[in-house]
């Protein structure tokens, strides 16, 4: 997708990255990217203990220290300690694995903390639970790599995509009969809702090429059917919009209907594996529809191997995937660019390098166009295989509890950062995780969501920081432009009101539900101007309070009140501060606004709005 | 317009044709004649592009009227 770039507030921008820079780090916030967690130890609700053929209880695992005669060793530590111990196996007088139980009333933090001061142990851990995971029976999973490869034998464990509809917008898809053609057994158990025939203008969008019906493939394959192969989110449900003919070409007006048509029939996802041609503003507008109505677009960078990404990817609003091959490079055909958001599995069929004996390639069931009514099962490479893994991994994502794209892009996009890699190009965020996404979606709807049902995406204390750093910054600005007697003293409700606005009590650890003082608390602990997705519930930025109307109703209240005229001085500063950095960290989508392109001039105009009222409102009256 | 170049393969499946021209360039091959669709034939193509067209494979659409093995 486009990243907006506004060339007139350059002066304001220098300044506030001169802020970001003082704040830490001069690194644009990607999103999502302050959200890393470290490795969580065992899940308690893992910790199992074992029984035993004789009945008994262990609880510890063991690993005994170097000793000539381990099994004395044990025998020793089962006599100093109150724990019970044995080996674990009939190796364990070779490899020192074995066996705790915990004394009664000891808890199990307690003796593994005392039992790590013995010399005899070289480490204790809760005996996890292993469990082997889940994994289809469909025969030729084998030979999908890339399901491996984006973390989806972890992620099942969690989402399927139940409830999920994508809307799959191509040569159409091999789900039912029709005519000559045949609907392809392994989608036999694929869920479909109804979509439309745009290039025939029919009801009836099956597929005469097979490009369609593999990308739908690769969604949402029938699985664990014992047939063929897998898909990536195959309890979702896929939607068949057929706009490209059976060449595999089609025109941009087809596109665009068909983007509408999903969005105002129920899709959650819209894949397009096409592109090419030149930028269109009708197909932009249908993007911005699409994403108004909380639909997450996904499109292919096209396989022109150049740094130059095809629309529709190119657009604003559309996660734009490249193509990376078996060893996680990016696959010599993909295109890439700034446009580029994340990476996932195209394929290179010219290698082997997982040594299969088969071309590294996607493999799914389709027609074949040359005999109709025969299917087979195919190795495709492209970016247009690449983009359904990542609409496939999105459905997950919603049918876990991502609510609107932009929580699915944050998941998506810190999921990728796991891996470790900057930003770039060639790859976006990285590639695809899909087990890590979803790890990311839990992670943070348990740690930030301030009341239950609301979805207001909390700041970290670093962008905080960099808020209020900000709001000194211009504070000190709007005093170096007064002359000395006409500076206003810098006094409680001065500062409380730039604080509470700019970053809110963001310190205070976010109550568990929204009732009652809790609500109130909820409140506090967000900035002033997040208070609207708060109130309004749904989560997304509100225009009204991204706004000088907040700062401007408070001047108007408190003009003639010194203390209040302070305060209102402090939240047009503290406001200015908050939306400048909503502006530089990549302007949010807002609430009403049709076109996302608008938002950031938006926010300029009314931080340069704030700052002029703060101007007007801190000056002492007095010493003119 | 006129182009000259090979039919070649996209791996998109069977349906999908492209044409490499002889300076590197690539366009999807569209149009209802079975006449030009030959993976590995060297063919001068007459026809036009298709300026508001998109494709599978994410090239340039070439709506092919007349064709020529060469």
């Amino acid at each position: 997708m486009r990243r907006p770039n506004p060339k007139w507030t350059a002066f304001i921008a220098a300044l506030a990255l001169a802020a970001c820079q003082s704040g830490g780090g001069g690194e644009p916030v990607k999103p999502g990217s302050s959200h890393k967690r470290p490795g969580a130890p065992a899940d308690a609700s893992s910790v199992r203990a074992l029984i035993d053929k004789d009945g008994r209880s262990w609880e510890l695992a063991v690993q005994l220290a170097d000793a000539p005669d381990l099994a004395t060793e044990l025998a020793e530590l089962d006599e100093a300690e109150p724990e019970s111990f044995r080996f674990n196996s009939v190796l364990g007088g070779q490899d020192g694995i074995a066996l705790g139980d915990v004394a009664d009333g000891e808890s199990l933090d307690a003796a593994m903390a005392r039992l790590r001061l013995d010399p005899r142990v070289r480490s204790v851990e809760p005996l996890v639970e292993a469990k082997a995971l889940w994994a289809p029976n469909d025969p030729k999973y084998a030979l999908q790599w890339n399901l491996k490869a984006i973390g989806a034998d972890k992620a099942w464990e969690q989402s399927r995509g139940k409830g999920v509809v994508v809307a799959v917008i191509d040569t159409g898809v091999a789900y039912r009969a029709q005519g000559e053609w045949k609907q392809v057994p392994d989608l036999a158990k694929t869920k479909f809702v109804p979509g439309y025939d745009f290039v025939n203008d029919t009801d009836t969008p099956v597929d005469d090429n097979g490009h369609g019906t593999h990308v739908a493939g690769t969604v949402a394959q029938s699985t664990d059917n014992g047939e063929g192969v897998a898909g990536v989110a195959f309890e979702a449900a896929i939607m068949p919009l057929k706009v490209l003919d059976a060449s595999g070409a089609g025109n941009s007006a087809d596109i665009v209907e068909a983007i509408r048509w999903a969005a105002d029939h129920g899709a959650n996802v819209i894949n397009m594996s096409l592109g090419g041609g030149a930028p269109s503003q009708m197909m932009a507008d249908a993007i911005a529809h699409a994403r108004k109505k909380g639909v997450t677009v996904v499109a292919a960078a096209g396989n022109a191997s150049r740094e130059v990404v095809e629309f529709p990817a190119a657009y604003e609003g559309v996660i734009a995937v490249s193509a990376t091959r078996f060893d996680g490079q990016l696959a010599p055909y993909s295109s890439f660019g700034e446009e580029v958001d994340i990476a996932a599995p195209g394929g290179d069929k010219s290698v082997d390098q997982n040594g299969d004996g088969q071309p590294d390639g996607i493999l799914q069931d389709t027609i074949d166009p040359l005999n109709p009514g025969e299917h087979s099962y195919e190795w495709f490479q492209g970016t247009s295989m690449a983009s359904p893994h990542v609409a496939g991994v999105a459905a997950l994502l919603i049918a876990a509890g991502a609510s609107t794209p932009e929580q699915v892009e944050q998941a998506l996009f810190h999921g990728a950062q796991s891996h470790g890699l900057a930003w770039n190009s060639r790859t976006g965020h990285g590639p695809l995780d899909a087990a890590a996404s979803l790890a990311s979606l839990k992670g943070r709807s348990a740690d930030e969501a301030p009341a239950a049902g609301n979805n207001v995406p909390h700041a970290t204390t670093f962008e905080s920081v960099i808020r209020l750093a900000l709001s000194a910054l211009f504070l000190g600005g709007l005093f170096a432009t007064l002359r000395k007697r006409q500076r206003p003293p810098v006094g409680g409700p001065l500062v409380m009101a730039m604080a509470l606005s700019a970053a809110g009590l963001f310190f205070i650890p976010a109550p568990e539900s929204s009732a009652g003082a809790n609500g109130v608390l909820a409140l506090a602990e967000l900035p002033i101007p997040d208070w609207g997705r708060w109130l309004f519930g749904n989560g997304k930025a509100s225009p009204l309070f991204y706004s000088a109307l907040f700062p401007l109703l408070f001047a108007f209240l408190g003009y003639r009140v010194p203390a209040m005229r302070q305060f209102a001085g402090g939240l047009s500063v503290g406001f200015a501060a908050f939306l400048a950095h909503a502006a530089l960290s990549g302007a949010p989508g807002l609430q009403w606004m049709p076109f996302t392109f608008i938002a950031a001039p938006f926010l300029w105009s009314q931080v340069v709005l704030c700052l002029f009222m703060a101007r007007a409102l801190l000056m002492k009256r007095e010493a003119v | 317009m006129k182009l000259q170049g090979r039919v070649e393969k996209a791996d998109l499946g069977p349906g999908v044709l492209l044409l490499v021209t002889d300076d590197g360039k690539r366009f999807h091959l569209a149009g209802n004649d079975r006449g030009w669709k030959r993976p590995g034939s060297r063919m001068a193509l007459d026809g036009e592009l298709d300026a508001g067209g998109m494709s599978s494979s994410g090239f340039p659409v070439f709506r092919v009227s007349a064709f020529q093995e060469i």
